[in-house]
């Protein structure tokens, strides 16, 4: 895939036929973006099409088919207007020349082109990306461009399609616990990838305590992925950088989707408003609320005094509004709301009656949580050579748990009544404005540079608590507070075409974090090295550095509201992590087929965790009196070969990684291993394009077992006095942390899209050959059938059990295409 | 709320929990020495020591017979007959030339002033039996005002009676079911026993039943009134004299190690945090141990007791109701 290059604007949206141009000697690309923004229309190609080409043109106010005549002549490039694409393909004469075989590159192009035209997937597949051009082209290592059709072709879960299931096949990146949308990068935590949608930060990007991603799949056009050489313009945190970004909204009509699968729906539809402004809407909402109604009401009608209360759901709505101004100057306006949402409860009022003596409870519970992002842009072209991005936006990320408990004791002579009321909120807020630029001064150098300010409001985990208890009243409150912080940051990076052969993105990103009246300074360099040593090879490094300000913490490897984003304090310093990475690359002469291999080393500083036996500190202690700080470092090479073009596409990738973590106050500061440090990972990825309707996607996964924290000897429970609450037992002995590792875990996924006039079917069956994968151990007992003379009786021992999770799971949704 | 509790367990085992598969995992394992004791204020101390042992191998016993124990009052090591005292910091030491060694301290806490209470019943029934048995129903409510001194400071409520019967009753009733009973505390009705429990946990069930202990992190260096209801409190006995009634509510300040094994004890039976560990979904818990080795716990307490006659009220009742 990386060789279909798209060039559009997605700021672009009027069809604007006449175009005013003019360019000497240009590289074609740069032209490009200008006829883009005045058009609209996306340009679609080979970069090895493009490689040294320079056009010159001079045009006003010409029909663009005029334009494009100009420009290429005299060039090897033929190109057609199809729907809202110009595809450029080489001209035929050029390749009935070929001594050899030559490069189809126009023919998968054109094919995988075509085929999303009839999906009406277009703006999906012509995608704008920093990672345009093939890996032996950049300075870049451990970069990666996904499209929403590789996202869709990735078979998952329930068989909805997931933006980070779909990284998750990616080398380096580790899923963590099985069938949850986790990313843990290059032996780093859950919580240090950054999530952007169209370059905002969000906090929040799980739904269902993880098992969804929080993105819609059906209305984003790509995503850049970055796990090793950081672009200047990213940090916050230590370990990748993802930014998924919306699709256009469509300027010929009104079009869109509806989708109904086993566990949600969705509906989107995108069209012009008048001939300059264009709309974007996408609503996705689980069913599990509608589901549980039946269960609901039947358990309920088999117990006439207790009732039960249970309704969740998750959701995700995106609007996206673009208006042009001018060919220079685009604006849009973007929203997105993400939350999930659970109240259930009990009422039980079965001796609620008069003349009645006995008990009344109501007990409530409420769990809501969620992502809050809105955002304003403005395009500005300066010049060909200059043009920039101003950003101002609102993202917000709460969770919130509420119990609330009424009961009601009625006696003769006496009524005791209690209302408890227990709650638990944390936030952020974050207001950011930033402005990006994006200079070429000449064909060798491309210079991007930007500052942006951040006004942070945090509430971490704050804990109240009320109590009436006949006449007595107690209400407590932990003494967190609200903080606020301000931070401010600036980078600058170029990329720079030293030579044919030798290429050098340099660049850094600093950063000012103020809270609590203390400054911290963030200073992360960023380097990156290409040597081609011919046409098909080149040789990389990387150095870069990261700094987050911003932790999550979670008592689980689910995604549950009791996870807490948290910001640094004067007790918790900045992390870091600096990274070297090393890579090799080729590709075939034909562009078929690309190889790679990357090698990478991580240190780690300042890593914040719960301390051992935190879930002692009682819930009202402050929240940071539960923390420790520590080191890891993370160490590894990924191979990967991939296919790029041909029915048969996909990848082989293979990790062999070490991951690790140091904590004073962890593991009696010992070193322990890291939770998923999986030693060696296979990912297989397979994509059959059977025929243009029908389309088979397979995706297989093993890697070393996950570690775990095996606690295999007991010691006597103390016989304290105790009240009647105590019973003497056993309790497990420490061990070290993760020092246990789980058998090894693979797995086969499969799904096959089956279009029709109005559609598209989707298959889906999760671990096909129904491998059920160890996920823990647990202490348990199993019955021993005990036979001897004269006697027959049933003994129960103890035994470890390996617990294994998610037999087959078949899926099955449909999509309406309209 | 028990029924989320169940949901939970539901959805683990039917919708995601395949399967549970027995086997040996291969593993080291190498036994720490075991060291259990509960130091009172004014009692003599008694260690208990034994080794961990391999979860599986019920047969192994956990028995040291070749342990030495050494005790250490303020860095002073003490003969058998050593009582402890509030304030004295101690040491336990063993060592077993089989097993290892394991090591405590502890700093016995100074207990609280005794509280004061002021006390009500409700609910009183009484009947009298053919055989002139007299059964006195009632349900007791008190407030127990403690003094909380500056400093973290942690306590267990508990509570007894000193009731005796007289052993000829015996030959009297062949049940032999006379008495005087404190019924079933209820904790929840009193908040500071609930103070351990994180919201999460207390929407999936976790209750505060047989909860006794807490920390005065809500009232540091001021005072606090417990609010203690007890349920089913009878008197059964023979119509004719009446033997002293009376109530022992003990407030002990407890050292740390006390209440976090308590506390420990709590999440591991109630908590969510051990099914979370054991499904995969997060890290198991390890019993908490403030011994060297990591297993056993040496804690220390000072007790405070309020004493509350129900005497007169249990023979006022009898006089009312049975003439």
């Amino acid at each position: 895939m990386s060789l279909l290059i798209g060039v559009s604007c997605c700021v672009s949206v009027v069809v604007a036929q006449n175009v005013t141009i003019r360019a000497v000697n240009q590289p074609a690309a740069t032209v490009f973006r200008s006829i883009v923004e005045q058009t609209g229309k996306n340009f679609v190609y080979s970069s090895e099409l493009l490689k040294d080409v320079r056009v010159t043109v001079k045009a006003k106010n010409k029909p663009l088919n005029y334009v494009l005549s100009e420009m290429f002549s005299g060039t090897p490039i033929e190109y057609k207007i199809k729907g809202n694409n110009i595809v450029l393909k080489r001209r035929k004469k050029v390749v009935k020349t070929e001594k050899i075989k030559p490069p189809v590159v126009s023919v998968p192009v054109t094919k995988v082109y075509e085929s999303s035209i009839k999906s009406t997937m277009l703006d999906e597949v012509v995608v704008v990306s920093r990672l345009e051009a093939p890996q032996v082209e950049t300075a870049e290592i451990g970069a990666k461009k996904v499209t929403a059709e590789e996202v869709r072709n990735t078979p998952v879960l329930f068989g909805e399609a997931d933006v980070i299931k779909a990284l998750q096949t990616q080398p380096g990146v580790t899923e963590g616990t099985e069938g949850m949308a986790g990313m843990y990068v290059h032996g780093g935590n859950a919580d240090e990838n950054l999530y952007m949608l169209d370059n905002v930060p969000l906090y929040q990007v799980n739904h269902f305590a993880g098992l969804f991603s929080a993105f819609n799949t059906d209305i984003i056009r790509y995503i850049d992925f970055f796990k090793s050489s950081i672009p200047a313009k990213y940090d916050g945190r230590l370990s990748s950088f993802m930014d998924v970004r919306l699709q256009n909204g469509n300027r010929e009509g009104h079009h869109g989707s509806a989708r109904l699968g086993l566990t949600s729906g969705a509906f989107n539809i995108s069209g012009p408003i008048g001939k300059k402004t264009t709309y974007l809407v996408g609503l996705r909402r689980s069913w599990f609320d509608v589901l549980t109604i039946p269960f609901v009401a039947i358990a309920n009608s088999q117990n006439e005094d207790e009732k039960l209360r249970f309704n969740y759901y998750f959701m995700d709505f995106n609007v996206r509004v673009q208006h042009r101004f001018s060919p220079k100057a685009t604006a849009f306006v973007s929203f997105y709301f993400g939350d999930d949402k659970l109240k259930t409860g009990t009422e039980d009022k079965g001796y609620d009656k008069p003349n009645y003596f006995g008990s009344f409870s109501d007990d409530r519970f409420d769990m809501h949580w969620g992502n809050i992002l809105a955002q304003a842009g403005l395009n500005y072209r300066f010049n060909d050579n200059l043009s920039s991005e101003f950003t101002a936006a609102y993202t917000r990320f709460f969770s919130g748990m509420k119990h609330d408990y009424i009961s009601r004791d009625k006696s003769s002579d006496h009524m005791d009544e209690s209302h408890t009321v227990l709650k638990t909120d944390n936030n952020i807020n974050d207001w950011i404005f930033r402005g990006d630029f994006d200079w070429s001064p000449n064909g060798n150098n491309r210079v991007r540079f930007g500052a942006g300010y951040t006004r942070h409001s945090f509430l971490p985990a704050r804990t109240s608590r009320l109590y009436e208890v006949g006449t007595t009243h107690l209400s407590t409150r932990d003494s967190t507070w609200a903080y606020g912080a301000n931070e401010v940051n600036a980078y600058i990076e170029d990329d720079w075409k030293i030579s044919d052969k030798f290429r050098m993105n340099a660049g850094f990103h600093g950063s000012l974090f103020n809270i609590g009246g203390k400054t911290n300074l963030g200073w992360s360099p960023r380097l990156s090295l290409s040597y081609r040593l011919d046409e098909d090879w080149a040789v990389k490094f990387a150095y870069a550095r990261t700094t987050q300000y911003v932790h999550q913490l979670s008592q689980s490897y689910l995604a549950l509201p009791t996870d807490q984003w948290i910001p640094i304090s004067e007790k918790l310093k900045p992390e870091t992590a600096d990274k070297i990475s090393v890579g090799g690359y080729w590709e075939s002469p034909d562009k078929t087929y690309a190889v790679s291999v990357e090698g990478y080393y991580k240190w780690m500083d300042n890593l914040v965790e719960y301390k051992d036996e935190y879930y002692l500190r009682p819930p009202l202690d402050l929240w940071n009196a539960q923390l420790c700080s520590g080191k890891g470092t993370a160490k590894g090479v990924d191979f990967k070969i991939e296919k790029v073009f041909g029915k048969v596409t996909g990848h082989i990738s293979y990790s062999l990684a070490w991951a690790d973590r140091t904590f004073a106050d962890k593991n009696g500061g010992r070193t322990f291993p890291a939770k998923f440090d999986n030693r060696h990972t296979i990912n297989i990825m397979v994509n059959w394009k059977i025929s243009d309707k029908v389309q088979v996607n397979a995706s297989w996964v093993g890697h070393s077992g996950n570690r775990f924290t095996l606690l295999n000897q007991v010691w006597d429970d103390p016989d304290f006095e105790t009240t009647d609450w105590f019973g003497a037992g056993e309790s497990p002995l420490r061990t070290g942390i993760n020092s246990y590792k789980l058998p090894f875990y693979h797995r086969l996924d499969l799904s096959c899209t089956v279009k029709n006039k109005r559609g598209y079917w989707t298959f889906g069956l999760y671990n096909a050959y129904c491998h059920m994968n160890t996920v823990a151990v647990k202490r348990g007992t199993q019955d021993i059938a005990v036979s001897k003379p004269g006697e027959y009786y049933i003994t129960s021992e103890p035994v470890f059990k390996r617990v294994k999770l998610l037999p087959v799971i078949p899926s099955i949704s449909y999509t309406w295409l309209f | 709320m028990v029924i989320l509790k169940k949901i939970y367990q539901l959805l683990a085992l039917s919708l995601l929990t395949g399967c549970e598969e027995a086997f040996t995992p291969d593993m080291p394992h190498t036994p720490a020495l075991c060291v259990n004791s509960l130091i009172t204020a004014g009692e003599p101390v008694e260690a208990k020591i034994s080794k961990s042992r391999l979860y599986t191998d019920s047969s192994e016993k956990s028995e040291v017979r070749d342990a030495e124990v050494r005790i250490y009052a303020n860095g002073e090591l003490q003969l058998d007959s050593y009582i402890p005292k509030e304030g004295d910091n101690i040491r336990i030491v063993a060592e077993s030339p089989a097993v290892g060694r394991g090591e405590a301290d502890v700093l016995i806490p100074a207990s609280i002033p005794s509280p004061t209470a002021t006390w009500e019943t409700y609910d009183v029934s009484c009947w009298k039996s053919d055989n002139d048995v007299v059964l006195v129903e009632f349900k007791l409510k008190v407030d127990l005002r403690i003094e909380d001194a500056d400093g973290e400071n942690y306590y267990k409520f508990s509570f007894n009676s000193d009731f005796q019967a007289d052993e000829e009753l015996d030959d009297f009733d062949a049940s032999g079911n006379y008495g005087f009973a404190i019924g079933s505390l209820l904790y929840d009705m009193e908040p500071i026993f609930r103070e351990h429990i994180a919201i999460f946990e207390s929407i999936m069930g976790g209750d505060a039943e047989g909860f006794s202990f807490f920390s005065d992190r809500q009232f540091e260096g001021k005072s606090y009134t417990l609010h203690l209801q007890f349920d089913n409190c009878w008197f059964r006995y023979p119509k004719g004299e009446i033997p002293d009634c009376n109530v022992n509510l003990i407030v002990s300040s407890v050292s740390p190690s006390y209440y976090n094994w308590a506390n420990y004890i709590w999440q591991r039976d109630s908590g969510t945090l051990t099914e979370l560990g054991d499904y995969g979904f997060g890290d198991p818990i390890w019993g908490y141990s403030n011994v060297s080795s990591g297993a056993g716990v040496v804690a220390a307490q000072s007790k405070s007791v309020c004493s509350i006659d129900l005497t007169d009220f249990i023979r006022e009742t009898i006089n009312e109701t049975i003439k």
